[in-house]
């Protein structure tokens, strides 16, 4: 059966980015691929991962915030006891070359209520998600750690805490590495925006001493960045064959 | 409020009836609860309270 990765950390650490990056990488592995937008409030994935317009967010099945209560009473996809990814169809999933993408949902304006319908859809979604041996979900969570109250990661099979060099990224790490061992999850540490090995050092050492393990880390990577400022598809390059090394420790064996 | 968890409480125990409630009812059968994804349950009995901060409504059996 395929695996379920989550991608947490600090807001800005780079969430996002690592999954786009271990998606292509997975993508080159030749697996079926999903990426979920479950960040309520960035807009740029779809970019980063080469689709021309994001697709319809899950929230929309349901009714969105607006019609939510009127759709309630009628059974969606969602209503179903399982859910593969063949059952979900466009545009609630836009597919290119074996790379899929999912929204939960976004805010659109202010005072439209809590994120709350967004996270229970979110949790559901995942519990409900059966994957094949040759496909993967890698999940861009929420900034921070309410994602774990809403029992999002409870469906998952690994989780990324994505590490910058700052005090307070390494504060949050440790925070999500309780979070996670306290559901039983697998945690391990992707060091990004590293510009030396005695950076990775120190930082591996930081997070050692705090019990959690380093997988790999991305260094500074200038088309990683210019893509970022420009909202264009990530190039393969070095960052990708950074996240293939991450991606083949979290694959079983046998994949 | 956010979604709430909804508990019927007896005379000795309280029981979890429905997680994620979105919308409650009263109708001449009792309250009907209805989850974000379309799921229903019926459940019978009065309003005994309603926690806001902690999210959950208990109803008490009759």
């Amino acid at each position: 059966m395929g695996i379920k990765i989550s991608v947490c950390g600090k807001g800005g650490s780079g969430k996002s980015t690592l999954t786009s990056l271990l998606a292509m990488a997975a993508q080159d592995r030749g697996l079926t691929t999903l990426v979920v937008d479950s960040d309520e409030s960035n807009s740029g994935l779809y970019r980063m991962l080469g689709f021309d317009k994001p697709p319809t967010p899950l929230m929309a099945l349901v009714g969105g915030r607006e019609g939510i209560k009127d759709k309630m009473n009628q059974p969606t996809l969602l209503s179903e006891t399982e859910l593969t990814l063949e059952k979900i169809p466009y545009p609630y999933i836009h597919e290119k070359n074996g790379l899929r993408l999912l929204s939960i949902g976004k805010i659109h304006q202010a005072l439209e209520g809590c994120a709350c319908p967004m996270g229970v859809l979110s949790r559901e979604f995942l519990k409900k998600l059966r994957l094949a041996e040759n496909e993967i979900a890698i999940v861009d969570m929420e900034a921070g750690i309410e994602h774990f109250g809403r029992g999002i990661d409870n469906s998952i099979d690994a989780v990324l805490v994505v590490v910058e060099p700052s005090f307070e990224s390494i504060a949050l790490a440790e925070k999500i590495h309780d979070l996670a061992a306290g559901i039983n999850k697998k945690l391990w540490a992707v060091l990004n925006k590293i510009s030396s090995q005695n950076l990775i050092d120190e930082i591996e050492a930081k997070l050692k001493s705090r019990e959690i393990e380093t997988i790999g880390e991305i260094s500074y990577d200038g088309s990683v960045f210019l893509a970022g400022l420009k909202g264009d598809t990530l190039v393969r390059g070095k960052s990708i064959r950074r996240a293939a090394k991450i991606l083949d420790s979290l694959l079983p064996a046998e994949t | 409020m956010c979604l709430s968890t909804v508990y019927l409480q007896s005379q000795d125990r309280r029981i979890k009836i429905m997680q994620d409630v979105a919308q409650m009812e009263y109708t001449q059968e009792g309250y009907l609860l209805i989850g974000l994804l379309g799921d229903q349950k019926l459940v019978k009995g009065k309003i005994k309270s309603v926690d806001f901060v902690d999210d959950h409504i208990v109803v008490l059996e009759k």
